[in-house]
């Protein structure tokens, strides 16, 4: 095999003129194996997460239709496996899972091996860790009080730490980039690389008192999804779209503008979460504007993504990462829409307190952030595993699961919480109406969430598969050389 | 700290922010560090010879029509 | 394909030197965007905030009432229960009596802050206030099913202990007889005595001045 060795040194710089004796696709090639391991331990373990996660998820979701269920152990109690839930999907599954998807993207489209990988090795360890610990710390009651925020300082501490040897690692790599421009997913991912270990770091110094820890607190809580959480899967999403559809991106310059209104406006929205609350009426508005301002940005990007996909809809037949990426990209310009108008006054009346916010917050993390993460698994693995997916079944199941579920939980807790909210504002009624109203609701939560956590058995499930490289063998796109014996003769195992 | 400083500190960092960046955008325009076209040429970064601009990928629930070895 | 700089009559030194200061601008710019809105919502409000005054009938928590809060906190109480009662024009808090609107200055001595996202169940901010019964608290925590049908609380049997007699400080769980055990108490615990003594402790009825309560309740978005 004619295969060019893979030296410390950048490759020869595509922006001369020097004859390419290597192909991109051998570019390519090299650059998804410099990254296999790493990128592998980051979708095992996030993925080990979302299955400890989801299970935590609906264990809360059914104490709330069957109170005393488990309800005799402190360990199980609602109030530690609520926590126990947002921080295992959050830092543990969203987090690592979008790190890997990261570490990908990055090479790619510096177009060079990624660099210092050891110090992924050593991120993905510490942060698993931090995770661990906190969870932990949690069921054993120890719990700092905030949300988004429980875990205790030394998890926090780990976490912090090992997202910082992964910012190395990704701030190395671009350092050597082969590329002059730099494609519009990575302005985000080093935006985050910025971003979240200072909003962490400041979020956990414990400094403050008082409602102005409650305003830090949403601060940090809104931030997370801000320069974190939603720049992983808009990165993704970025590329993901125009990458398999085969289609320029629709307006690129437009994308630019949308990063900058993004980066100014998301980041003010914090106070959103306390409309009515103690606190200065002028803070609560100016995250009221900041929020109906994210209209901007929301829209560049709607127009983005939704318009290079229109006229191709008929490849969401065939491309199971267009499925979730595209559904998630949808979901965010819904998630986003319904989250300006949820910050308004007149609307948070209604909403807030409820079960409404619960939907919102899902849709967010799930619907967008989520499916466009399982999207990201199913195109890079076959790439760095050198096997395709084996089981296309499997994937639609995995798909309708997600999709299904999701969709059930968020118009179950929007309506449901939307009549709670009412009927908590109707003082002729007895405050146990609203809680009874919601009871068939939270039903249907409890339906969609097993939904997708069967989804997500199935996922990871294939997930091992194809890490062992299980299963029937089939044409993969990664392979360097076509290799149609093996494939012919039915041999399960590539060499 | 009363209201009207607070207000007024925070509307004159947002002011002096916003003109800072519309004065380096119009620098960046008229000093020629990009023009829309070559913006939008950064969307065709994804794409290569070997993944070219028409040819979509991953479409793993298709079977392809010529005769390569392929999904069961 | 990427248009290269050399096509732009650009010499290797200056590109260079480009890609530095338009990375430098670029970081320094998203740097920018998270400070400058930190300062704005938690740097400033924190000035203002921290000349706030603790009223003069908020006392600070008791040492039991201090440990009874963090068992609030360690059982997740915060994830069902806000304490924030909200102003006329945002909901039915007022109309419902939970209190007067609750102002920056009441929170002066909470750390941290508990201020809550969720009304699964009610507000708790004055519920020292709204019932002070300690024999409710015991039942209510012991099995909110008990006093409250339909509710959808988690119990916390284990704020309690079973005893032959009580003793002297033991504060009994008035069971109904169907769920009482035969010849035994429940009692609190240490935890559970905390637990109820913070919560009867929760009474921000006392009037505030106008000068700490900053909120304005006339404007509306």
């Amino acid at each position: 095999m004619a295969v060019q060795t893979i030296t410390k040194e950048p490759f020869v710089s595509f922006a001369s003129d020097a004859a390419e004796d290597v192909s991109e696709k051998q570019v390519r090639v090299q650059i998804d194996e410099s990254v296999t391991s790493p990128v592998v331990l980051y979708f095992a373990t996030g993925i080990g997460w979302l299955l400890f996660g989801s299970l935590a998820g609906l264990a809360a979701a059914i104490k709330f239709n069957l109170p005393e269920w488990l309800g005799g152990t402190p360990f199980l109690t609602f109030g530690r496996i609520r926590p126990v839930h947002l921080n295992t999907v959050m830092y543990g599954w969203a987090s690592l899972a979008g790190a890997g998807m990261i570490v990908w993207l990055t090479g790619r489209l510096c177009r060079v091996a990624v660099q210092k990988t050891w110090a992924l090795y050593v991120s993905a360890i510490l942060w698993n860790l931090g995770v661990l610990f906190g969870v932990v710390s949690l069921f054993f009651g120890y719990n700092q009080g905030m949300e988004w925020l429980e875990f205790p300082r030394p998890a926090g501490g780990l976490i912090a730490l090992g997202f910082l040897f992964f910012a190395y690692s990704i701030i190395s790599t671009f350092r050597k980039r082969q590329v002059e421009h730099l494609y519009v997913s990575l302005w985000y991912i080093l935006a985050s690389m910025l971003w979240f270990p200072i909003l962490y770091t400041v979020a956990n110094l414990g400094i403050y008192d008082g409602v102005t820890e409650a305003a830090m607190n949403w601060w940090f809580a809104h931030n997370a999804l801000a320069v974190w959480f939603t720049p992983v899967g808009l990165a993704g999403a970025y590329y993901f779209i125009p990458k398999v559809i085969g289609r320029p991106i629709y307006s690129y310059y437009l994308g630019l503008l949308g990063f900058w209104a993004f980066a100014l406006f998301y980041n003010w929205n914090g106070i959103h979460h306390l409309v009515g609350g103690p606190l200065p009426t002028w803070l609560v508005t100016v995250s009221i504007v900041a929020s109906v301002m994210m209209f901007v940005p929301v829209m560049a990007v709607a127009v983005n993504h939704h318009l290079t996909t229109l006229g191709h809809f008929r490849m969401l037949k065939y491309s199971p990462t267009l499925r979730f990426v595209v559904f998630g990209s949808m979901s965010y310009t819904a998630v986003s829409l319904q989250g300006s108008i949820e910050s308004l006054r007149s609307f948070s009346e209604v909403a807030h307190f409820t079960h409404y916010t619960i939907g919102h917050a899902h849709l967010g993390v799930y619907g967008f952030l989520s499916m466009i993460l399982f999207g990201a698994v199913y195109y890079i693995m076959p790439r760095i595993a050198k096997w395709e997916w084996p089981y296309p079944k499997l994937i639609k199941l995995h798909f309708w699961m997600s999709a299904g579920g999701i969709a059930l939980y968020v118009i179950a807790m929007c309506i449901g919480g939307w009549i709670q909210g009412t009927m908590m504002n109707d003082p002729s009624l007895p405050f146990i109406a609203s809680v009874n109203a919601t009871k068939s609701y939270l039903w249907a939560r409890s339906v969609g969430g097993t939904m997708m956590l069967i989804g997500h058995l199935v996922f990871a499930y294939q997930f091992v598969l194809i890490i062992y490289r299980s299963g029937p063998a089939r044409y993969v796109p990664a392979w360097f050389e076509v290799r149609p014996t093996a494939a012919l003769t039915g041999e399960t195992k590539s060499a | 700290m009363s209201l009207p400083v607070a207000v007024i500190i925070i509307i004159s960092f947002v002011v002096v922010a916003g003109a800072l960046t519309l004065a380096g955008f119009v620098w960046a325009v008229q000093s020629k560090q990009f023009s829309i076209r070559q913006l939008n040429e950064g969307a065709k970064q994804i794409f290569d010879d070997d993944e070219p601009i028409g040819v979509p990928q991953d479409m793993i629930f298709k079977k392809p029509s010529n005769g390569s070895p392929n999904h069961h | 394909m990427v248009r290269s700089s050399a096509d732009r009559g650009i010499n290797r030194g200056d590109q260079i030197g480009m890609m530095f200061f338009r990375s430098f601008i670029f970081f320094l710019g998203v740097l920018a965007t998270l400070l400058i809105g930190w300062a704005g919502l938690v740097g400033i409000p924190n000035m203002m905030i921290s000349e706030v005054q603790p009223p003069k009938g908020l006392e600070r928590y008791t040492y039991e009432q201090s440990f009874g809060r963090s068992i609030y906190i360690r059982e997740g109480c915060l994830y069902c229960h806000s304490q924030q009662v909200r102003p006329v024009g945002y909901g039915a808090d007022q109309a419902r009596f939970w209190g007067r609107p609750s102002v920056p200055a009441d929170y002066i001595y909470d750390k941290p802050h508990l201020l809550g996202t969720m009304r699964t169940g009610p507000d708790l901010f004055n519920i020292g206030a709204r019932q002070p019964s300690e024999e409710w608290h015991l039942l209510h925590l012991y099995n909110p099913r008990i006093v409250s049908p339909g509710s959808v609380m988690p119990p916390f049997p284990w704020l309690f202990e079973e005893k032959i007699t009580a003793g002297p400080e033991d504060k009994v769980v008035a069971l109904p007889d169907s769920i009482a055990p035969k010849g035994k108490v429940i009692v609190a615990t240490a935890e559970g005595r905390a637990l109820i003594a913070y919560l009867i402790g929760m009474n921000h009825t006392y009037p505030v001045s106008q000068a700490s309560a900053s909120n304005d309740t006339t404007k509306k978005k």
